[in-house]
């Protein structure tokens, strides 16, 4: 087990060091640079402009500037953010229990309407249980989720005055926190719910058409928990695995949600980043984005040799 | 220089918005203002900062020598008095005594060099430094004096000091890299905590002038989406906004029951198209006149503000000092499509209008009147970093983008139509040597008529050759709920002005 | 004139409840994108300030925006460049996933697992960050969105043709082609490609309605066509401003993205069912 770990985070590593190439090329592709942004418009000042980009050590080439980069990354610096002089590391900190809060609450609401209504829709399969539940799933996956959120707002926050239309409360005051959360996570995760309960629902159908289900059937053993249980852990494998990838894919749903909510997560710094071409934030928070992202698959991974001892990992 | 009838109108529209304030101000309470932007500030260092809302923020932290009134007149403020040599050259500057910076520190003469001297340092990088170049040193006389040596005389110079980047800040403010991540000043709130996202100050117990402010805390929150903004206000997330969408106005202006106060009126801010006169087709000045021709200026009046704007060839009022002569153009397809037909485009040339995000409904109506005399234009949008960039490199042919301020003459004209200017490519590159001699004469000409003579002359020149066109004033919108009394601001929206803005305003609740 | 077996399957595929809707759907939708232009009077930008935000009436259907262009000939616009969004996304995603995929799969080894690790790297982009990046350095054209959409959808397509390869070249009818000397290249195109024509669909049926909706969200962040382009998500983010005076805008852009993606997931859904029930599982 250690092994497999071991191996697959070392695995890790020429795929970030790919990404990070990636994500320091892109963002020096995108024109203008971050003294440019500070300079604004309608002024130019030459002597300033090169000051300042000696200072940040702009006027270097592109590899020597990487290799500065990856450099310090590797040795836990990420910079500093060029436009707020404040270290990258310290603000990705700052805001990245809001963006995971959000991820973490989608994922559990997702979870815990996908589950029962797609083991439901199986076992009911073609009646109007099924239908009802496929349909709404259907629905789910089609509607926009900016416009969700648009009709949400104008529902809850501004005809019925009940939820905050926008921001974020800290922990310290649990119900206002709730009460900020809930459009927002309503809108992750009603789209991520919608994609699990059409996996879990074929699965479960999958697995009850197994052998091992029609001989228990047959012998005439009632349909107990113990059957119920290999079929739910069976069809948890294929499940886990989409959640671990829609996980990656809520990281970035939330841009929308952060924006449109004003929810004061990475995603919001990363588009303001791009805005302001600051290259040590952009690429700071993409490399974290990514290896949360990959640690998520990893564990979804580890998971399951939980489910199904079986399975080998290899 | 004076915005009065501007001004006078802001303030009797204030005043009507809160006539119905009860009695005498309730201290505490805390105020939220939500301001139309993405990110709030790019840091906490005055000399660096860039925007209007990161001005109005750090303006509530820190203060200049100046202040502007209601109407636009300069006040002392930091500065209780100061007197001008005969030569214009230099300024002698007594300080109010006992002010006191957040830190509890009484500020001196020798704050007043070091935070000057510090805007004039290239390392500090500040976007400013090139308008405070004029200064050619800066004396402590004693405690409460500072003389301020210019190299020449230079008319705009009080203007430039009123500025939030010519703040006083004692250098304890400054980290150890010279940068400065916490900003001390000696403004009636001191700062909590701040962030793109949230800046919240809590009032200054020690605030020099005595009563202000009566806001407990203040809190600043980005709502850049329009829809999301009114919300806010109507929900109370936030208590003030300092934009309200122009489509909305016909319905909420004459609306006595929208649950809030509104206040619209006209603003120094100005929309423009910027023509590049380096390359084609707008190299030729006869396509440049058809552009001009070619917009309808009222029409964009209605279709941009819903008809609360207003259309004006300059910045200053009538009535105003500054007033040039001349009337707007009227605008004549018929005389553009000649001008074209002479320049020699049969069909029109085909030009790309570019602008920034926030200037699309802009580029759509002026594309269909552009295409309407032949022009076959296409619109560009893109980040204003990389528009920004191709407009420096002469890279564009037909900008739109909008301006504010500049009340003095100097700065309005040589800013952008000297060659030399740091903004000459928002004027798409224009040179003229007749111009460049008059602007700098009346530079260092103290007789104002003198300079406005000079003025008038640049004026009508630039009048014919159009580089960059003045499309119609934005009006000002501010909304506030029905709990913040006592609440004024001037044309540019400043919410930290002498006798106005967040320190004077109070919560009933 | 259409083979029997091809008769057999399209009367499978319409007798099939969701493909039938679905089908229904997205004809009404690439119906109204080509014929409604030849038919409604109204030019889609042209303006009149007059009757701005005005209610349906006087030939309006619908109403008109902002600057009194008719919103029914908007939407309908719209709807053309959202297909072909969507028709261009899914054709280069599939293109490119297919020979990148086919490529791994066959060649195995470091070729298959640098492939695969510079498909991971891509993915683990977070896309949206990509598609800004993309639109600021190439400007809001039509390719630079394609271009960004794309990269999310070649790797949906790139894993199953890999898996379906490396299943498939072990055996014998691949050989025995190997022992003649076949180049790879063909056997890929000619042998083993055909077996992936379902897991190919369905993927296409999941990439297209995927696409669509990207474009509606890239052009609702402003990152999509330049105006006065029609797009619905544009049209979306600019009448919430004025949704509390002239809500219909919103709802009826807002309605468009979804009847259309609606469509789309119903008929891959249908397909699915059709072609193996069981391969319904990969989403």
């Amino acid at each position: 087990m250690l092994k497999f770990i071991l191996r697959r985070v070392l695995q890790l590593v020429p795929v970030l060091v790919l990404l990070s190439m990636l994500v320091f090329l892109l963002v020096h592709l995108v024109p203008g640079d971050p003294i440019e942004v500070l300079m604004g418009e309608g002024n130019s000042d030459p002597v300033v402009e090169a000051q300042m980009r000696a200072k940040y050590g702009l006027d270097r080439s592109l590899p020597a500037q990487y290799i500065t980069w990856i450099g310090n990354v590797v040795s836990g610096d990420f910079g500093t953010s060029i436009s707020t002089k404040r270290p990258v590391l310290e603000m990705i900190a700052e805001r990245f229990p809001a963006t995971l809060t959000l991820a973490f609450s989608s994922a559990l609401l997702a979870v815990l309407i996908a589950i029962p209504l797609g083991i439901t829709a199986a076992l009911f399969r073609n009646t109007a249980v099924d239908f009802l539940a496929m349909g709404s799933a259907l629905i789910g996956i089609s509607v926009p989720s900016f416009w969700f959120a648009i009709l949400l707002i104008l529902v809850f926050a501004q005809y019925l005055g009940l939820l905050p239309s926008m921001g974020y409360a800290p922990f310290s005051q649990p119900l206002d926190a709730l009460r900020h959360l809930i459009l927002p996570t309503l809108v992750l995760g009603t789209a991520m719910a919608a994609n699990i309960t059409r996996l879990v629902r074929a699965e479960v159908i999958e697995q009850l058409g197994r052998d091992y289900v029609r001989t228990a059937r047959a012998k005439g053993a009632p349909e107990n928990m113990v059957i119920g249980l290999h079929v739910l852990k069976n069809a948890m494998i294929p499940t886990v695995t989409l959640i671990g990838i829609q996980f990656s894919g809520l990281l970035e749903g939330a841009v929308i949600a952060e924006t449109i909510f004003a929810w004061p997560g990475l995603g919001k710094l990363a588009v303001s980043a791009v805005a302001e071409r600051d290259y040590p934030m952009i690429q700071g928070i993409v490399l974290v984005m990514a290896t949360v992202c990959m640690l998520v698959n990893l564990l979804v991974d580890l998971s399951y040799r939980l489910l199904d001892p079986r399975v080998k990992l290899h | 220089m004076k915005l009065k009838h501007l001004a006078a109108s802001l303030a009797l529209v204030a005043a009507a918005a809160s006539a119905q304030s009860p009695g005498a101000p309730k201290n505490g309470g805390t105020l939220k203002v939500g301001l139309e932007t993405s990110s709030l500030t790019n840091g906490f260092d005055p000399a660096v900062i860039q925007g209007d809302s990161t001005g109005w923020i750090l303006g509530q932290i820190a203060e200049g020598l100046l202040n502007r009134d209601l109407k636009g007149d300069f006040v002392p403020w930091l500065a209780q008095s100061w007197t001008v040599s005969k030569d214009k050259r230099v300024y002698t500057f007594k300080l109010r005594q006992g002010v006191k910076f957040h830190n509890g520190r009484v500020m001196t003469a020798g704050d007043v060099k070091f935070s000057l001297d510090r805007m004039l340092d290239p390392k500090t990088g500040s976007r400013r430094r090139g308008e405070l170049s004029v200064i050619d040193k800066i004396e402590v006389v004693d405690a409460n004096t500072v003389t301020v040596h210019l190299k020449e005389s230079f008319a705009p110079f009080l203007t430039t000091l009123s500025g939030v980047w010519a703040a006083i800040i004692p250098k304890e403010t400054l980290n150890p890299d010279g940068t400065i991540t916490h900003l001390i000043g000696t403004g009636p709130f001191a700062l909590t905590e701040g962030s793109k996202e949230r800046v919240t100050m809590k009032k200054f117990e020690g605030y020099w002038r005595k009563g202000e402010p009566y806001i407990d805390s203040l809190t600043f929150l980005p709502v850049p989406d329009d829809a999301a903004r009114m919300t806010a206000l109507r929900t109370g997330a936030v208590d003030l906004i300092t934009s309200v969408p122009n489509q909305l106005l016909p319905a909420l202006a004459p609306n006595k029951s929208r649950g809030f106060e509104l206040l619209v009126a006209p603003s120094a801010v100005w929309h423009t198209a910027i023509m590049n006169t380096t390359k084609p087709p707008f190299n030729d000045p006869r396509v440049r006149q058809a552009a001009n021709l070619a917009i309808d200026r009222n029409m964009l009046v209605q279709a941009l503000t819903s008809g609360f704007g207003r259309v004006d060839n300059q910045n200053w009022e009538k009535g105003s000092f500054w007033r040039l002569e001349g009337d707007p153009v009227k605008s004549n397809p018929a005389k553009a499509k000649a001008l074209l037909a002479e320049a020699g485009f049969k069909n029109g040339p085909p030009i790309t209008i570019e602008c920034k995000p926030e200037y699309r409904r802009d580029a759509q109506v002026i594309q269909s009147q552009l295409n309407a005399v032949g022009f076959q234009a296409t619109i560009r949008v893109s980040d204003w970093v990389a528009l920004n960039q191709r407009m420096k490199a002469y890279n564009f042919q037909f900008a739109i983008s909008a301006a504010s301020g500049y009340n003095d003459p100097d700065f309005r004209f040589s800013r952008f139509y000297l060659k030399a200017g740091p903004a000459n490519y928002l004027a798409g590159g224009y040179e003229n040597p007749k111009v460049t001699e008059l602007l700098n004469a009346a530079r260092v000409e103290s007789d104002p008529l003198k300079r406005k003579e000079s003025y008038q002359q640049v004026f009508d020149i630039i009048g014919r050759d159009v580089p960059s066109l003045m499309l119609f004033f934005e009006p000002r919108t501010l909304a506030w709920r029905e709990e913040l009394k006592d609440f004024n601001t001037n044309a540019d929206g400043d919410l930290s002005i002498a006798d106005g803005g967040l320190a004077k305003t109070w919560l009933n609740r | 004139m259409l083979s029997s077996e091809t008769k057999a399957l399209g009367l499978r595929i319409l007798r099939n409840r969701l493909a039938f809707i679905g089908v229904a759907l997205v004809l009404l939708v690439v119906a109204a994108a080509l014929v409604l232009p030849l038919v409604l009077p109204w030019d889609p930008n042209g303006m009149d300030i007059d009757n701005a935000l005005g209610a349906p009436g006087n030939g309006h259907w619908l109403g008109t925006d902002q600057f009194g262009r008719d919103l029914l000939t908007r939407l309908v616009y719209g709807a053309g460049i959202s297909l072909q969004v969507g028709l261009l996304v899914t054709l280069c995603s599939l293109v490119l996933g297919v020979a990148l995929g086919g490529t791994a799969g066959y060649a195995g080894g470091a070729t298959d697992a640098s492939l695969m690790r510079a498909m991971d790297a891509l993915l683990a982009f977070p896309g949206l960050l990509l598609a800004l990046a993309l639109v600021a350095a190439l400007g809001d054209s039509l390719w630079a969105i394609v271009l960004a959409l794309t990269i999310v959808g070649i790797p949906r397509f790139a894993r199953v043709v890999r898996a379906t390869v490396l299943q498939r070249k072990e055996e014998d009818y691949v050989l025995a082609a190997r022992a003649l000397g076949k180049r790879p290249v063909k056997i890929l195109v000619q042998d083993i490609l055909p077996n992936c024509s379902g897991p190919i669909l369905i993927q296409t049926t999941l990439v297209f309605p995927g696409a669509v909706l990207g474009e509606a969200a890239l052009s609702f962040l402003g990152l999509g066509l330049p105006p006065p382009a029609p797009s619905w998500g544009r049209m979306l983010q600019e009448a919430t401003t004025v949704m509390e005076i002239a809500p219909s805008i919103a709802i009826y852009s807002g309605l468009a993205i979804f009847v259309t993606v609606l469509g789309f997931n119903f008929l891959g859904d249908g397909l699915r069912d059709v072609f193996d029930p069981r391969t319904a599982r990969q989403n």
